[in-house]
């Protein structure tokens, strides 16, 4: 007993100088101010911040013996935090007091390093929070950052307002498949779809109002479908159907994509039925990334003249002139009472703003456009140039955002509340991986400094080599077991959709996109 | 441990009863072993080599936490974990061949441990002979020997370290056993069945308890993996049960390696549950044992040797290549190897980098045609990391990025694969992709002090400029963007020569391709276009190739190539060739034996006779 006093009393000791070496004190008399900021990574200077963000970690780039971050606004009690190598964890519970307390504040970062024994004080670092939240997870992909071959692969979710990661579903558990194209129905986690591709789990996964089931989107007419938007009365799922090829250059990003042929197709969830209409599905032209309007009575897509028209002789080869292709964005009116279409119009033309526009997003106020224009084609994750851009549906101008950097951004999405957005971009690397960056988006129609999806250890994106591929706000966890899809994704049950008989079948192939192949190891 | 055990046992073992009453047998005992572990090193050392295996096996390892979570996030990874440091420590010969020694010598004495003594101690070791077979498999990875090693050791903690009769016995023991399941759970399957054979064989024992812990132990060895699949880790069933079998090999099952995980199974059943035999031996008879043991043993090494020597000839020629070990290379040129297109390809490579490319190419049989010189895209992407090296030689970093990130997916981020990537992306000048390279390279311990190299060079311009391979592989990438033909890389060869004209190796490889095809007006275009790389005296492929054009040709032969200078000797040779061929009167199959015995490493030759796949 009096062994186990004792333990007990070096552990309480040990505990208690732990927490005195570590916890702030206040920041020290600085003896030298600096006039400037201190470089830190990642860089979270003049950062706008939603008020249920998880903290912002950070580490100090500066040659330092000791650092002292206190972090502060107007209300609440400041965070003071201690390092010797300059790396700031910032205690979760008292950074979520501070943003709450302090919704539409400024909040400050005042960071001092200390130096040949001399303490520096650097221009504090001064972030703005928000009103508003960003809805609180986010469904992303993670993969490497592929070629042609994929293995392992899997659909995370990741809770913004903590560091908690989880898995929605891996690939390990169906066989080693291919998986992606998340959708939800403006966010809600109840209703999502994803596709999978490859051996005995394919097929698209539709959880539609908590009920989970296997469907085969390919028929007579198309082949399984490719990038979803859900209809708002969540009955029915617009796809594009894709055949797409990567290509290779020998300079400069390696990886470039062609599609070939690619129709838009509605699945209709309550019928199981697949019924599309000329405006969305010519043969004439290559339509794509359908997105609704959220009144669910318009459908905007991007689209460009059939692959054929680019055809041309080049080198005294027969070849495509794939540096021509650009999409429009169009749209398309729509009746769901009746499932009848209207006609297709330009709403910005490829020819018009210089570039290829890819992927458009509708506000959820249904006020503006947020899309990815690049140079060419309709896959800008390879596109060094391809940024985003807003488009004000009133005054049918479209504006780059200033959020963009000089590398790739590209796949965005909006939060519900319609302030923020996520988006890929590949500035901290220069090309290499994706991450998810936040934006805000202010009344005048300018875009925040984007902030990294903030990381427990802030180190780790310095060597995390899997990129975050397709991420997608989500209003709340979705809270299905990985092995509950896995058990669906490789079950017998699947329903093949049926062809609305007004469509006229064509040849299509099976499986679509088939732009990467299972690795066998 | 030992005495500890001895301490806590119910039943006093066999072994301890027999206790040295002569030491001199225990010497000779020990004589034995100490030859056959140190047989058994040298022969792990000069003769498997395992820093074949760990290229092989491309181990991946980091010393951080991300990758320790992430490991034990399925059930095994703490072995799978430990198995990809030892062998990431198999690049040091003498020190990889240490370890696997060491772990044999730890599962011999567990084995030792598990069999009650008896007569045949000379093939005592037979599972133990069984796994040396298995560990110099290229494929097999050492985490199963630590699977076993753990299984084995678990068993005789039950055994030895467990109160009998008590009340927490069964629980305790069902404890163990979900331990050793998260560090691998085919060591607690086969860990459950000895304890079960234990169980019933222990006399010590009620006949109720012989019947009712056996079935306890099964009935929760099986429950264990379905409740971790089901409620623990997102793994397959399949996994949750068998990772780690032998007989399991990447998730399907193998018949060598279901026959050795039986015979392991087997022979420590056959030698667990038979009868304590206390006789005494007498000097002779346990000479002979050992011998027979000993040559067992010699039978395995054999087998060991022979059976797979074609895949370990791939293996050691794709190192060799890796490594750039030309010379090494060049000898392991023999008809086994030459039968394997990835080999011919490699050898092709060594011809280039030790200057002999542009004579000696129809040395070699060229039985694959261009898919010699360039790999089928099926070959290519089982062996990505091949394709990168060559395209990386060549300058074309773009398709040496490619290959690599293919390679980093099949085998994930190994060493070798991010040193490649980051020197890719130090050529394409993308500093900030670099540094993500080196900054995940310093944290496998192996691999720091190249990252670190690298990481100062990066931040050192006159540093980097001193860096002679990568300036030189610099002034070969194409400055300017083409699309790459992936089934013809032959077609980019000749932009990137265009682009620029001071690529010796593309130019070598395009000709290279002209001649393998019989294309001898381009292979003449190809001259003519780059008469830099013409130096007198003229290769001998290049002359072969340029009198068979000349001669075919006549009259309409290029001005131009019939003023390049060609040796009388050359002419000379070639009318012997066309004088043995008069003697059967041009027919090339009757002249057949004649020409292959005098001009079987020639270009017409090849032109005569060979009919390559492609």
């Amino acid at each position: 007993m009096k062994r186990f006093v004792i333990f007990l009393l070096i552990i309480v000791c040990a505990v208690i100088s732990f927490l005195a070496l570590t916890a702030g004190t206040g920041l020290p008399e600085p003896t030298e101010p600096v006039n400037q900021i201190p470089r830190i990574d990642p860089d979270y200077d003049g950062v706008v911040i939603p008020p249920n963000l998880a903290p912002l970690n950070f580490r100090v780039l500066e040659s330092l013996d000791e650092s002292r971050l206190q972090i502060s606004s107007i209300a609440g009690k400041s965070i003071t935090i201690k390092s010797r190598k300059g790396v700031f964890q910032i205690p979760l519970k008292a950074w979520k007091r501070l943003l709450r307390e302090n919704r539409g504040q400024k909040l400050t970062f005042d960071i001092r390093i200390k130096k040949d024994g001399k303490w520096k004080a650097f221009k504090p670092i001064v972030n703005q929070i928000t009103e508003e939240p960003i809805d609180p997870y986010l469904a992303y992909r993670l993969i490497n950052p592929a070629y042609s071959l994929w293995t392992e692969m899997g659909l995370y979710q990741r809770n913004l307002e903590t560091f908690e990661e989880k898995p929605i579903l891996v690939n390990r558990l169906t066989d080693d498949n291919c998986m992606n194209c998340h959708n939800f129905k403006n966010g809600d986690p109840n209703n999502m779809v994803m596709h999978l591709r490859g051996g005995a789990g394919s097929g698209t996964l539709i959880r539609w109002n908590g009920d989970i089931r296997k469907v085969n989107t390919a028929t007579d007419f198309n082949g399984a479908g490719a990038y979803p938007s859900w209809h708002p009365d969540g009955n029915a799922i617009a796809f594009s159907v894709n055949k797409l090829t990567m290509f290779f250059h020998a300079q400069g990003e390696s990886r470039d994509v062609l599609d070939s042929r690619s129709d838009i197709v509605l699945y209709q969830i309550d019928k199981n039925r697949i019924t599309t209409d000329p405006g969305i599905a010519s043969p004439d032209r290559m339509e794509n990334f359908p997105c609704w309007a959220p009144g669910g009575n318009m459908l905007y897509f991007c689209a460009a003249n059939k692959l054929e028209d680019f055809a041309g002789e080049r080198d005294g080869h027969e070849d495509f002139f794939w540096e021509n292709i650009r999409y429009d964005l169009m749209r398309i009116p729509y009746n769901p009472e009746t499932g009848t279409w209207g006609k297709p119009e330009v709403v910005v033309a490829a020819e018009q703003i210089g570039g290829s526009i890819n992927m458009p997003r509708v506000s959820p106020d249904g006020s503006s456009v947020l899309f990815t224009l690049s140079q060419y084609s309709n896959f800008p994750i390879y596109l060094e140039e391809a940024d985003l851009y807003l488009l004000d549906l009133k005054t049918g101008q479209p504006k780059r955002l200033e959020c963009n950097s000089d590398q790739t951004e590209s796949y965005h999405a909006w939060s519900s509340e319609g302030r923020w957005f996520v988006f890929s971009s590949k500035r901290l690397d220069k090309g290499l991986c994706a991450r998810p960056f936040f934006s805000y988006l202010n009344s005048d129609g300018t875009s925040s400094k984007p902030i990294v999806m903030p990381q427990e250890d802030p180190r780790f994106y310095a060597t995390f080599i899997k990129t975050y591929n397709v991420p997608e706000l989500v209003r709340g966890p979705i809270d299905v077991d990985p092995r509950t899809w896995a058990n669906v994704a490789m079950g017998k049950e699947i329903r093949k959709a049926t062809l609305d008989p007004h469509v006229k079948p064509q040849q299509q192939p099976a499986e679509s996109p088939d732009l990467y192949q299972k690795a066998t190891r | 441990m030992k005495k500890k055990r001895r301490k806590a046992t119910s039943v006093a073992t066999p072994n301890e009863k027999n206790a040295p009453k002569f030491q001199w047998l225990s010497i000779w005992k020990s004589a034995w072993i100490v030859l056959f572990i140190s047989a058994l090193y040298v022969f792990f050392l000069l003769v498997i080599r395992l820093e074949q295996i760990h290229f092989a096996q491309m181990p991946v390892f980091f010393a951080e936490r991300r990758f320790f979570l992430a490991q034990l996030r399925v059930p095994g990874g703490f072995i799978d974990c430990l198995a990809a440091f030892l062998t990431d420590l198999y690049q040091i010969g003498w020190l990889g061949a240490l370890i696997l020694t060491g772990l044999i010598l730890l599962a011999f004495l567990l084995f030792k441990a598990v069999m009650r003594p008896g007569r045949f101690w000379g093939i005592e070791f037979l599972p133990v002979l069984l796994l040396v077979f298995l560990q110099t498999r290229f494929d097999y990875s050492i985490a199963k020997t630590l699977s076993l090693i753990l299984a084995l050791e678990g068993f005789l903690m039950v055994r030895d370290a467990f109160p009998a009769k008590t009340r927490f016995r069964f629980p305790a023991i069902i404890f163990l056993f979900f331990m050793i399941y998260l560090m691998s759970p085919a060591a607690m399957l086969l860990c459950v069945l000895l304890c079960s054979l234990h169980e019933i064989a222990n006399p010590s024992e009620s006949n109720v308890r012989r019947i009712l812990l056996p079935v306890g132990y099964v009935f929760a060895g099986g429950l264990i993996p379905r409740l971790a699949a089901d409620c623990l880790f997102l793994v397959p069933l399949k996994s949750a049960y068998f990772h780690h079998a032998f007989f399991l090999q990447s998730g399907k099952i193998q018949i060598v390696g279901a026959v050795l995980d039986g015979l392991i199974l087997a022979s420590t059943v056959f030698f667990f549950l038979r009868k304590n035999d206390q006789k005494t031996k007498s000097a002779t008879l346990n000479l002979v044992q050992g011998g027979v043991g000993l040559a067992l043993f010699g039978l395995v090494l054999f087998c060991a040797f022979f059976f797979g020597k074609a895949e370990r000839q791939v293996v050691r020629v794709r190192y060799d290549a890796h490594e750039g070990r030309w010379r090494d290379l060049a000898k392991q040129v023999n008809n086994v190897t030459l039968d394997h297109p990835l080999n011919l390809f490699h050898f092709n490579r060594g011809l280039y980098h030790t200057g002999k490319m542009a004579s000696d190419l129809f040395s070699l049989p060229q039985w694959f045609g261009r898919y010699g010189l360039f790999p089928h895209k099926d070959l290519a992407y089982q062996y990505p990391l091949d394709i990168s090296d060559f395209y990386f030689e060549l300058g074309h970093v773009n398709e040496a990025e490619r290959w690599a990130s293919e390679a980093q997916t099949l085998y994930g981020e190994t060493p070798a694969v991010l040193k490649r990537l980051a020197l890719v992306n130090l050529l394409q000048d993308e500093p900030a992709a670099a540094m993500k390279f080196l900054a995940r390279l310093k944290q496998n311990p192996l691999s720091r002090g190249w990252a670190e190299h690298y990481r100062v060079c990066l931040n050192d311009p006159i540093r980097m400029a001193a860096e002679k391979q990568l300036v030189q592989l610099h002034a070969c990438m194409p400055p300017k963007d083409f699309i790459v033909v992936a089934e013809h890389p032959e077609i980019d060869l000749g932009r990137m020569l265009e682009q620029s004209p001071g690529n010796r190796m593309a130019f070598e490889y395009v000709v290279a391709d002209r001649l393998i095809s019989r294309d001898l007006d381009g292979f003449v275009n190809v001259l003519k276009r780059y008469p830099q790389f013409l130096k007198a005296p003229l290769p001998r492929c290049y002359e072969e190739a340029l009198i068979a054009y000349l001669t075919l040709k006549g009259q309409n032969a290029d001005r131009a190539a019939a003023e390049i200078e060609i040796r009388q000797s050359g002419f000379e040779r070639f009318k012997k060739f066309e004088s043995v061929l008069g003697k059967y009167h041009a027919n090339s199959d009757a002249a057949y034996n004649e020409l292959s015995q005098w001009y079987a490493n020639t270009y017409w030759y090849y032109m005569l006779y060979s009919t390559p796949a492609s």
